[in-house]
């Protein structure tokens, strides 16, 4: 049975609270790259505005660092809501045979523990034969950790 | 008109661009601004204003850019979840009707033998 997704209500895959981190990280970083700009141009000592380019590379690193993190979290459940919503769709609607000699379905034979997408090496001239992902678990048998059915 | 209907609808990327366009402003002026100047004391203030902020601005640009391909990508996923809710609830229907008009004939149970049975109809149980 499909789910709702209970963060479907958010405008993307981040939440408030992230966005409010990520948005004050963000000026953080602006204000310190305007701040050394500020600094370094009121001194004439090298060694101060070398402080001041270090709080400047500070501040790009924090900017750099959060918008990677940023990035990589949003992309991550991203793809773990598309793997989810791939496994609903073949739980709901699947059916075998989608085509002349293609099935959705996983296939196994009856001595195998593991069920597997029909392109997956592990079986390839075993004769297994597809079945529904219920029936292939009623087999007490779970999906292949190599093809991923 | 239509370039700002779509600045308006995507204002994201309209922020985007700007954001890469005056880092990249930014950056020419402050490699300008540093030319003419001998020493390493007076180039310091153009590498932090120019270089520094001008890739800050930059990043800021390119991660809002990319925010909102993933944040359209996640729109997409809510419409297809919805489309296939939709389609999955209209299918157990049918096909509980027609269990339902089997079972009411004469050898209907014959029809809803275990191998016969829908996937949807063992899952509804």
């Amino acid at each position: 049975m499909i789910t709702a997704n209970p963060a479907r209500t958010l405008a993307g895959p981040w939440r408030e609270t992230q966005v409010r981190v990520v948005c004050a990280a963000q000026l953080l970083a602006v204000a310190a790259v305007l701040i050394a700009t500020a600094g370094s141009a009121h001194t004439a000592s090298f060694d101060e505005q070398t402080n001041w380019l270090t709080v400047a590379v500070a501040g790009l690193a924090l900017a750099v660092v959060v918008s990677a993190a940023w990035l990589l979290h949003g992309r991550r459940r991203l793809v773990r809501r598309r793997a989810g919503l791939t496994t609903s769709i073949a739980v709901a609607f699947d059916r075998p045979a989608a085509g002349p000699g293609v099935h959705l379905a996983p296939v196994a034979t009856a001595q195998m523990s593991h069920y597997h997408r029909e392109t997956c090496q592990l079986v390839r001239g075993k004769g297994a034969e597809p079945a529904s992902v219920i029936e292939h678990r009623r087999a007490q048998r779970t999906p292949c950790a190599v093809c991923r059915p | 008109m239509n370039l700002l209907r779509w600045c308006r609808n995507e204002w994201e990327r309209t922020s985007a661009v700007m954001l890469i366009g005056a880092g990249l402003v930014v950056f020419v002026l402050g490699w300008v601004g540093q030319q003419d100047k001998g020493l390493v004391t007076e180039q310091i203030p153009y590498v932090v204003s120019g270089a520094m902020f001008g890739l800050l601005l930059i990043i800021l640009g390119a991660t809002i850019w990319l925010s909102a391909d993933l944040r359209d990508e996640w729109v997409k996923l809510d419409r297809l979840e919805e489309a296939v809710t939709r389609t999955a609830a209209a299918l157990e229907t049918s096909e509980s009707t027609a269990a339902t008009a089997a079972t009411a004939t004469p050898g209907g149970h014959r029809a809803l033998s275990a191998e016969a049975r829908p996937a949807s109809v063992e899952m509804a149980r």
